[in-house]
């Protein structure tokens, strides 16, 4: 941690963080296929999850109802109308060839997560669909179509370490235990992706980002973001430039390392879903997510 | 009784249902026939992917007993079909028209196949398709191209060309077809039979192989305009599988056939677009139909005035922007490691790409990079290509303020000779002008017989279609004015020579 601070006299560390929260739901985001969190591998397909051809998605409305109320709890602004996209690349984890996801619409707007007096403000808050695990080469879509909540954080400076980040996940991670919408204390309920780049003195803008994905603990992502700090210093130290790379994190072995399996985002194209109209949200609908906020027992 | 006196290939289905529904008929006895008049002519034609013999005689069966405990019978009891092979059928191969799902067969069937044995139908097998409905010919096809009924060496058009070509040759009553861009519409013109494409969102999709998932719409083809509000009645509806399908209750359709042949379409405006007769290409046996089409419906009532769809000649390209792009979206999950083909490569993207570069036709593939293309432009074609659709919906909206319907011949010419056209897509892909704008408006559209082109130097004779175009939701308009059409002429009775 001490080279980390000597570093950061020379540049600028600016962390993003993304947040990816499994909601409870009974069923998939998009089909009546159970939707356990731990679940074995494989025991939760169905024709939907497969995408075999004829099938297609019906919005499962208990996972917008907990969207709302933790899109409430973080006190952001809920979007009348949100649209679906389809976000296109290929990989055996994701049987439709694409995933759809309120990216580009999304359900909410706003919000901030606060610790200690700063606040990380979100940018916006939406619903998307898991993609399939790849364990040891072989896939499994048990995990493939569960409603994740995707939460998009303001890019911030980071201070003396990376401590901070780690406190806004906790903080979360509170929160969401608080509105009851996930899973909070199984492996996976909520993962983090940090997007790391320095900002070196006398540039007019930061450099290039490198993508940690799927991080799940505040100290994991703390050495995460120290580690990639590290990486990218010495490259700019020996005059290289940072190549923007989606990474993973082994928390036991302190590494960081290329994933494959993420296609960076000139691998992607949008499109659209035409399947879904879009979805329109009203007062009594935010009003009976705020409810089941104050009160548990008020739970649908 | 006409029916008693004529081979049961010539009943349609309403007659047919009625007759098994009163036992004037078994269930088997038409089944039975049917098969073997599958066997006599599709030979020659090869409309048939599959035809489940032991199924079709059990379900046959199967209404024969439910009649004789005194159960009462659905709307289409016994009436043989078959339906396109892009809709899922449980237990029998399912592929698209496509070497990629070949070997795939279902658990379940699809919403369709469903409906239709639900209403008494009696499902005979699997009907040929341009490959995943990327056609106008029947020759986009790894297996064999399907002939038209009334000239053998001429295709049925496409892509629903072996769901026509069987109506057609009359070896069932009816068929489901599926239309994204004038595929019912223009294979009926073809083959000289009634197809009707409804409302986008009227029918389910669920259990339909998705092509262009804004525009796909499954409907009847059938051999009158009466069979076509039959088979609608049992397919329309809100279906809680497909988002997009419209909640208003389906509104009685035959009551609209009715109407329309015995009392006249009195006080009904029929809009013309004289523009697009006017452009080149269109046969003048096609327009001499046409205006004989346009006389009797004045002679029955209608009162004819000229409008105006300022955008109509960016239909065709809007429409293949839009197709090719949802279909690269739609075949991305065909990567050959769940059902069909499978070919095997070192890692996911060698076996993915060999899988598709074998599994996929020309025209598939040809469809992809255009398709892949169009996402991926900087300019953002799609999201363009969408704009231009809306201002096509609008002028059709501000049209039917003038008229209650529009009319237009189905295609430019009567038909085209196999190979005639295969290397020249953009030919292919203009055949469609007339038809693919009720798809971009999502509006109900139906071809029915108008008559005959003469056969001339080089072409036999050969059906032209009348095509109707109504507002979202009038199907009953749409169908009372074919029903009047057709109340006037007697070309959907002319049986195919090629079959006769």
């Amino acid at each position: 941690m001490t080279r980390v601070t000597k570093v950061m006299a020379g540049a600028t560390v600016m962390v993003g963080l993304e947040f990816r929260c499994r909601l409870a739901t009974r069923s998939k985001l998009f089909s009546p296929c159970p939707s356990a969190i731990d679940a074995t591998p494989d025991s939760q397909v169905d024709a939907h999850t497969l995408a075999l051809p004829g099938t297609l998605p019906t919005l499962n409305r208990q996972a917008v109802g907990l969207a709302i109320r933790l899109a409430l709890a973080l006190d952001a602004e809920i979007e009348p109308v949100s649209r679906w996209v389809r976000k296109h690349y290929f990989a055996p984890t994701l049987a439709k060839g694409y995933q759809i996801t309120q990216r580009e619409s999304p359900l909410a707007r706003g919000g901030t997560i606060e610790v200690a007096g700063r606040a990380l403000g979100l940018t916006s808050i939406y619903l998307a669909e898991d993609v399939g695990e790849l364990r040891a080469g072989v896939v499994d879509l048990s995990r493939a179509g569960a409603p994740l909540l995707e939460l998009a954080g303001e890019p911030m400076i980071m201070r003396a370490t990376a401590e901070e980040a780690s406190a806004f996940l906790r903080a979360l991670q509170t929160i969401i235990r608080a509105s009851r919408v996930a899973d909070i204390d199984m492996p996976g309920a909520l993962r983090c992706d940090a997007h790391v780049s320095l900002w070196p003195k006398g540039q007019d803008e930061p450099g290039t980002h490198c993508t940690i994905k799927d991080v799940e603990s505040g100290p994991a992502l703390e050495q995460a973001i120290a580690a990639e700090v590290l990486r990218q210093t010495a490259l700019l130290d020996q005059g290289m430039a940072v190549a923007a790379l989606t990474l993973g994190y082994d928390a036991a072995d302190d590494r960081l390392w290329v994933c494959g399996d993420h296609p960076s985002a000139t691998q992607c194209c949008y499109l659209p879903e035409p399947d879904l109209p879009p979805l329109r949200i009203d007062t009594a609908w935010i009003e009976r997510a705020r409810a089941e906020l104050r009160d548990p027992r008020s739970l649908s | 009784m006409r029916v008693a006196r004529e081979p049961l290939s010539a009943w349609t289905a309403s007659e047919t249902a009625d007759a098994v529904r009163s036992g004037e008929v078994s269930a088997l006895t038409v089944t039975r026939a049917a098969l073997d008049r599958i066997a006599a002519v599709d030979p020659r034609l090869h409309a048939w992917t599959l035809v489940d013999e032991r199924g079709a005689l059990a379900a046959a069966r199967g209404v024969d007993a439910a009649r004789a405990r005194g159960e009462s019978l659905g709307p289409l009891a016994g009436v043989p079909t078959g339906l396109k092979d892009n809709f899922v059928t449980a237990g029998l191969e399912t592929t698209g028209g496509s070497r990629i799902l070949q070997g795939w067969i279902p658990l379940r069937d699809g919403f369709h196949a469903s409906r239709l044995r639900a209403a008494g139908a009696v499902l005979l097998g699997k009907l040929a398709l341009d490959e995943f409905g990327m056609g106008s010919s029947n020759e986009n096809t790894p297996f064999t191209a399907v002939r038209n009924p009334w000239a053998l060496d001429f295709v049925p058009g496409g892509s629903s060309g072996g769901s026509a070509a069987a109506v057609a040759s009359r070896t069932i009553c009816f068929s489901l077809g599926s239309d994204s861009g004038g595929s019912i519409r223009q294979p009926a013109s073809l083959c000289g039979i009634v197809g009707l494409k409804p409302t986008y969102g009227r029918v389910s999709r669920s259990g339909l192989i998705a092509f262009v998932s804004s525009l796909d719409q499954p409907g009847p083809l059938t051999r009158n305009v009466r069979d076509a509000a039959l088979v609608l009645g049992c397919l329309a509806g809100h279906d809680p599988q497909d988002m997009n399908t419209i909640r208003a209750p389906a509104p009685d359709y035959l009551e609209a056939v009715t109407r329309g042949r015995m009392h006249g379409l009195a006080g009904l405006r029929i809009g013309v677009h004289h523009e697009a007769l006017a452009l080149p290409g269109l046969d003048p046996a096609v327009r001499a139909c046409f205006d004989a089409a346009l006389a009797a419906l004045t002679a029955a009532g209608a009162e004819l005035l000229e409008v105006s769809l300022p955008h109509f000649r960016h239909a065709v390209p809007t429409y293949y922007a839009l197709a090719s792009a949802l279909a690269a979206s739609n075949l991305a999950r065909f990567d050959g490691a769940r059902q069909g083909l499978r070919m095997t490569g070192e890692d996911f993207v060698r076996s993915c790409t060999a899988t598709r570069s074998q599994g996929f036709g020309e025209e598939v593939k040809r469809r992809l990079l255009l398709g892949t293309h169009v996402m991926r432009d900087p300019s953002g074609l799609y999201e363009r290509a969408t704009r231009v659709q809306t201002l096509i919906a609008r002028d059709y909206t501000a049209a039917f303020e003038r008229c209650d319907l529009l009319a237009s011949p189905t295609t430019r010419l009567p038909g085209f000779r196999l190979g005639e056209r295969v290397h020249d897509p953009v030919a292919m892909y203009l055949s469609d002008i007339f038809v693919v704008g009720a798809n971009l408006a999502g509006l109900p559209a139906i071809s029915v017989p108008a008559g005959f082109a003469p056969a001339i130097t080089g072409r036999p004779r050969l059906p032209v279609g009348l095509h109707l175009i109504a507002p979202l939701l009038a199907e009953p308009t749409l169908l009372r004015v074919a029903a009047a059409h057709e109340a006037s002429t007697a070309w959907h009775l002319e049986v195919p020579p090629g079959v006769a």
